[in-house]
């Protein structure tokens, strides 16, 4: 039985080590106050110009959408919803131009999405198995560098239906950009050469961080190149694959400079993509609040797309 | 700590939405908030407009000179591609130019939404003779609701450039280009004997035919549209002659090929292997750089019943601005236009080969090549109907639809009438255009 004396310490123990532990409790949330004050102060100048030029203009653009909005004389008035529901069924000049030029620019993501992933896998494993590799990764990295404006012109002057260098050194009189689907071939090939160098990239960089015991033991187990390639390598590329896919996805969604130059939308619309009607309906017509609402449909779009892409991705790996 | 921020969050982005939406506001009442002095004690006089510019840090130089401490001029150059885009962001943003120069129909447009003043009183006090201005340049269909808000400063017609030496080669008069269209089809099919392998390359994408197809509109008598009710008026039996005149020279004669990729008129035409092309003559600085004494420049032939052709244009006018609208403001931007159209214009017609639109201006240029060329088309030069940002707004479906037309996808008919009807649903959102 404890005397009170006993009885005493005990309780004074318990307190002391009760306190002790509020004190490190205290100084443990002083210090993740500090850690997270620190991270935030860090972040705040990001934050600050994210506010200020993504934040803003996104509410804002919001608020543009839903009324009669001109560059030229503002605000024109609440009209709700009127300006998605005139692109969604297709009224009027821009709404039919909205649904051809989704349609369109649908159609080439549909084809250089593939083979932006596709061409820069084959090559990054063609280069990782292949002796200069910084040669070839400067050569295929390379086209990346040139604005779509130079890449555009030069494309351009090779495929001229008359004077163009293709047609002259194969003998040929095919109208590359005037005709369909060339003009989508030309516009696709052109994109390809020059920007599937940063895909390129990141496909390398995935495949280095395959482990080399892995593909050693498969090798030694009789594997070739091929099923190494496509048993080992390609199902580790997944998360590579995801980005890549879904980076080119938004790319080729928003697709104007080279179409512009190349084709400058024809032959008719038949190039015609969202990114110029919306610069149309903003600049030419001055329909800030028609050509917002087309941004903000894309945007919806590309969202529920890139969802889809990642939820598959997930389930796959 | 975590609520702390986002209440300053909250607060940062509702005290720029409030920015944001004053901003607005003030461009809403086109009386933007401008600082009337500069930092150096002078009323600012803005200038902006796709001018070549060449002329003017030079004048600029000199009018802050002369005017130190009650005046200071500013000039920007808007690139042509994205003016409309800049100038846009301009006024929204509260601050557009005083003084602004582009073509002649987004004038019509700003007249038309309020925003530019009457242009009759800065004529009068820069002293500029409107009798000098060419009759095709400034007469009542540059009228804006019975005013004129813009007056023109330059222009180049839609000219037919040949090339001398393929003439020679076909035995042609080199110095005797086709005056009609019968004897330019005679011309290029005499070359494409002669082993001329493209006589004729004529471009079907806007960049050629927003030239080329008012001017045979204009030539067979026609009119592209009406200023009344800004209705379109090119399907006619005027338009469908244009077309197809322009069609017969691919499929009917065969001296142009069918195709022609998007500027492959003017670069072919530049590399010395086409005989003829019918283009804007704002090309004739590159092309002389580039063929030399080969190139030949003539005004378009008559293709139609007479020999109109299309001119581009540059005109200049005020913006309604909290300078412009105060009578020093209005002083300064007198100063301006004075200086623009006594000084500028000619160096702008030396350095570009583009007439100016003012008689003692174009009487200081009158040696430069292919000067009369140049003056005979911008005297029988149409200018757009005065529809607001007619070139621009039209330009996409009616060449879209011609592009078609010539690239024999679909009839003449079929695509005139889609390119009417698609041009009047854009008309119809235009300001003052009720059909």
């Amino acid at each position: 039985m404890a005397t009170e004396q006993q009885l005493v310490v005990q309780t004074t123990g318990a307190i002391a080590a009760e306190g002790l532990a509020e004190r490190k409790k205290v100084r443990l949330r002083r210090h993740h106050e500090l850690q997270n004050g620190t991270a935030y102060l860090f972040l705040t100048p990001y934050l600050a110009v994210f506010v200020l030029f993504v934040v803003v203009p996104l509410v804002f653009g919001i608020y543009v959408s839903l009324h009669n909005w001109s560059e030229t004389t503002g605000n024109g008035g609440f009209i709700w919803f009127r300006n998605y529901t005139t692109l969604i069924l297709g009224r009027g000049y821009y709404g039919s131009e909205f649904w051809t030029s989704m349609w369109n620019t649908i159609f080439f993501v549909i084809i250089s999405v593939p083979l932006l992933w596709l061409i820069p896998t084959a090559l990054a494993y063609g280069v990782y198995r292949a002796p200069l590799k910084p040669l070839w990764r400067f050569l295929f990295f390379y086209p990346s560098v040139f604005s779509a404006t130079a890449f555009g012109s030069a494309w351009s002057l090779l495929l001229a239906t008359n004077g163009g260098s293709v047609n002259n050194l194969f003998g040929l009189n095919i109208q590359w950009l005037t005709g369909m689907p060339q003009a989508w071939i030309s516009i696709d090939l052109a994109t390809i050469w020059a920007t599937m160098g940063f895909s390129f990239i990141i496909m390398y960089a995935a495949i280095t961080q395959v482990p080399r015991p892995t593909l050693e033991a498969a090798e030694m187990d009789g594997a070739g190149a091929y099923e190494r390639f496509r048993l080992i390598i390609l199902p580790l590329l997944r998360r590579a694959s995801v980005v890549v896919v879904v980076l080119n996805t938004i790319a080729s969604f928003n697709l104007f400079a080279q179409d512009q130059i190349m084709t400058n939308g024809g032959p008719g619309t038949a190039t015609t993509t969202i990114s110029m009607t919306i610069y149309q309906q903003a600049f030419d017509s001055f329909n800030a609040g028609g050509a917002t609402a087309a941004a903000f449909l894309l945007a919806i779009v590309l969202g529920v797309i890139a969802f889809f892409q990642f939820r598959i991705s997930r389930k796959a790996v | 700590m975590r609520k702390t921020f986002r209440v300053a969050a909250a607060t940062g982005i509702l005290a720029s939405l409030g920015g944001v939406a004053s901003l607005q506001a003030a461009s809403a009442s086109t009386t933007p908030h401008r600082q009337h002095a500069s930092a150096s004690g002078g009323m600012k006089i803005t200038y902006a407009g796709f001018s070549s510019m060449n002329g003017l840090p030079q004048i600029i130089k000199g009018l802050n000179k002369k005017y130190a401490g009650k005046y200071v001029f500013q000039a920007t150059a808007y690139p042509y591609a994205n003016y409309a885009a800049l100038l846009s962001s301009a006024i929204s943003g509260g601050n557009p130019p005083d003084i602004f120069g582009a073509s002649w129909t987004p004038s019509v447009y700003y007249a038309r939404e309020g925003l530019e003043l009457p242009i009759g009183p800065f004529v009068k006090a820069a002293g500029i003779n409107t009798a000098a201005f060419p009759s095709s340049l400034w007469s009542s269909h540059n009228l804006v609701k019975g005013v004129h808000y813009s007056i023109p400063l330059d222009a180049f017609g839609t000219a037919l450039f040949y090339n001398k030496a393929l003439f020679k080669k076909a035995g042609l008069n080199p110095n005797k280009p086709p005056a009609t269209g019968a004897q330019m089809i005679a011309d290029a099919k005499a070359m494409k004997k002669a082993g001329v392998k493209y006589p004729v390359i004529m471009g079907v994408d806007k960049n050629t035919q927003d030239f080329l197809y008012p001017s045979l509109v204009y030539q067979f008598g026609g009119k592209m549209g009406k200023p009344t009710n800004c209705a379109s008026l090119f399907d006619s039996p005027a338009g469908t002659k244009a077309a197809n005149w322009e069609k017969s020279l691919i499929y009917t004669y065969h001296v142009a090929p069918a195709g022609p990729s998007p500027n492959e008129d003017l670069n072919d035409f530049g590399k010395g292997i086409v005989g003829m092309v019918m283009l804007p003559a704002i090309n004739q600085g590159s092309l002389l750089k580039s063929l030399g004494s080969k190139l030949g420049v003539a005004p378009l032939p008559k293709i139609g019943i007479n020999t109109d052709d299309f001119v581009g244009q540059q005109y200049l006018w005020v913006f309604k601005t909290t300078t412009s609208t105060t009578p020093a403001g209005a002083k300064g931007v007198a100063i301006f236009l004075r200086a623009i159209y006594n000084q500028e214009l000619p160096s702008i017609a030396k350095d570009n080969g583009i007439i100016p639109a003012y008689a003692p201006a174009l009487s200081a240029v009158k040696s430069m090549p292919f000067f009369a060329q140049q003056d005979q088309m911008v005297k029988t030069g149409r200018v757009n109907p005065a529809i607001p940002n007619w070139g621009t707004v039209t330009g996409v479906p009616l060449y879209n639809n011609l592009e078609e037309v010539l690239l024999n996808k679909v009839s003449t008919s079929a695509g005139l009438a889609q390119a009417k009807n698609q041009t009047n649903q854009l008309t119809q959102t235009l300001p003052g255009c009720t059909q």
